[in-house]
């Protein structure tokens, strides 16, 4: 592989291909510009003056749904796991799922009231301060995890693929600084309007990489069944059903996605984007495919990987490296190697981005403009937006470079995003639906779920002394210490959805006894 | 907000298809032998799964394409 990216082919796709990113990046910005004439310039920025048409609706809810780890890491895992992880498609549809709890009436509710972050709905419905701060800090957690393992994956791509002049590989600065200024730069010009239009490109590179992948494949030696039916002799157990606690992982991921992944801060911001309900209900209608489009191929890419690799284990980001290996040995297969990297990066890109206004929208509009810097003008708050995320960017871009050169693995522990992420989704289903649930309940039960999450992803069984402790794994875990982190196979984060749904299911019974007692008294 | 939130929910048989469908899609029901005879290389019980992922995917699209409720939308379409 590092024949086919060292040469000026790659410099020049490259090149080419920021260049298209920069140039659509500059029309948007055009665009945002002459419609935020005479409007509020937040709503611009940060929503797109809440006009997106169906294509960049869909293209940047593809793209920031279809992380950087969704392109290496499933074709990774599917090598590793076999048939079981078919259930990946199953998860990325539950997403859409999800939506259907809550995104419909969310939308309107938006329209009504000027929402432009999530947690200003949960602040709206609810009127407790303590939740809003609650939800608000859970969502930036989730949102820095977000762009720190995009960064991460950046870094490390740039690791695998660039070479100095003299042979060494290239230092993950390069690649980590170029892409987040980049980035940066088109969303301090252009807002949620550049952000949209580029993940719509991006989007494009990551579903032609994977289709094109997968058909390359197809046509290459004895083809896709020849490659199944050889991992089918090679890994015999690998091609079973789950069963005991990998059936309790599925049934987990399924409820982990629909309640995490569906209550994406970023993926909310999109639904107040949306041009019109019908806008986005289209979008949803065909975004529910595509898991079958794109998780699908990826994970017989893995498939048809292990079976490449013959007796030897793939680690989880070894999978795709030798699958483009595998097919850089003819021009068309360099071809659809550069576009399959160009997708990666492109489906990194598209979700930093994504958290990272989110994150500066949720840091001005919920905090600075509410308790820090109230009574200040649009404007001001605007300029606040465009430096929080410098100053996001520049210190996540430090750390990512400083784990990334030095092989720490901070990010271990911020793997839980998705956990804590679900715990704000009880809020918001109950929110839309009615009246009956108080502030203070849903607290309570958003606070017992994020507890509950923290403790068990924190907490460890010592299996020689059989006693439990609390530990945040820095370096490798001692063998003696088993992860508390899943319980019959479901992920702990599901645990506590349970608990914060039954805290706020006795609020809601609660407040709706005390209500009847009102009326009946008065 | 509630009678008008009512008027947006989805009725409850199209939760009862979803979760019918989520139930069919998780393997437990499926013999461990379904893995013969195989299409294409692909497992049989693999095939039942995308099977059902597809009915998922058909399925989810109808409602949000006819049971979504957007008649009070008055913004012009974009589209």
């Amino acid at each position: 592989m590092t024949e086919l990216l060292s040469g000026t082919s790659v410099l020049v796709f490259t090149g080419i291909y920021l260049a298209i990113l920069v140039g659509v990046a500059l029309l948007a910005t055009q665009r945002a510009r002459a419609a935020g004439v005479g409007k509020d310039p937040r709503d611009e920025h940060e929503l797109g003056g809440r006009s997106l048409p169906l294509f960049v609706l869909l293209g940047t809810l593809y793209a920031s749904q279809y992380s950087g780890n969704s392109f290496v890491g499933f074709s990774g895992k599917a090598a590793r796991d076999g048939y079981e992880f078919i259930g990946s498609v199953l998860f990325m549809q539950s997403v859409i799922v999800g939506y259907l709890l809550y995104a419909g009436r969310l939308f309107k509710l938006s329209r009504i009231h000027r929402y432009r972050t999530p947690a200003d709905f949960l602040l709206h419905r609810y009127e407790h301060k303590g939740l809003h701060l609650l939800a608000s800090g859970l969502m930036i957690f989730a949102l820095l995890n977000f762009v720190l393992s995009q960064l991460v994956a950046i870094g490390k791509i740039t690791m695998v693929m660039g070479q100095t002049s003299d042979g060494m590989p290239l230092h993950p600065a390069w690649g980590i600084v170029s892409l987040a200024l980049l980035m940066v730069l088109y969303e301090t010009f252009g807002g949620m309007r550049a952000v949209a239009w580029t993940d719509m490109l991006q989007g494009a590179m990551l579903l032609v990489g994977a289709m094109g992948l997968f058909i390359l494949l197809e046509n290459t030696g004895g083809g896709m069944s020849g490659a199944l039916a050889r991992f089918r002799e090679l890994w015999p157990e690998k091609v079973s059903p789950p069963r005991g606690r990998d059936l309790g992982a599925w049934v987990g991921s399924i409820v982990l996605f629909a309640a995490g992944a569906a209550c994406y801060p970023h993926a909310i911001q999109r639904i107040y984007a949306a041009g019109s309900a019908k806008v986005l209900r289209r979008s949803m209608a065909i975004m529910v495919f595509m898991p079958l489009i794109t998780t699908l191929p990826l994970f017989l890419i893995g498939i048809y990987a292990q079976a490449l690799a013959g007796a030897k284990v793939l680690g989880s980001d070894e999978a795709m490296p030798l699958i483009l290996d595998h097919i850089a040995g003819t021009p068309i297969g360099s071809v659809i190697a550069l576009v399959v990297l160009a997708g990666a990066v492109s489906a990194m890109m598209s979700t930093a981005d994504s958290a990272l206004l989110t994150t500066s929208s949720i840091v001005n509009r919920d905090w600075l403009e509410r308790y820090f810097l109230p009574g200040r003008s649009p404007h001001f708050y605007l300029r606040c937006s465009k430096i929080t995320s410098w100053i996001v960017v520049a210190g996540i871009a430090a750390v990512s470079i400083w784990s990334v050169a030095n092989g720490h693995r901070i990010w271990q522990i911020l793997s839980i995003k998705l956990e804590v992420l679900m715990q704000t989704a009880p809020a918001i289903w109950f929110g839309v639906r009615g009246r009956h649930l108080s502030g203070q309940w849903a607290f309570r039960a958003m606070l017992v779920g994020a507890l509950i999450t923290l403790l068990g992803w924190l907490t460890w069984h010592n299996t020689d002394t059989g006693s439990y402790i609390l530990y945040f794994p820095t370096s490798d875990v001692p063998k003696n210490l088993e992860s508390m982190r899943t319980l019959l196979g479901v992920q702990v984060g599901v645990w506590g959805l349970g608990a914060n749904l039954l805290v706020c299911a006795i609020g809601s019974r609660i407040s709706r006894m005390r209500a009847a007692e009102d009326l009946a008294a008065a | 907000m509630d009678s008008d939130s009512q008027r947006d929910a989805f009725p409850k048989w199209v939760w009862i298809v979803i979760g019918a469908i989520l139930l069919f899609c998780t393997p437990w029901w499926i013999p461990t032998g379904w893995v013969e005879p195989t299409v294409w290389g692909f497992p049989f019980w693999g095939l039942v799964m995308v099977g059902g992922f597809a009915a998922l995917a058909g399925f989810a699209a109808w409602v949000y394409e006819l049971l979504w409720n957007d008649e009070d939308e008055s913004e012009d379409d974009p589209s």
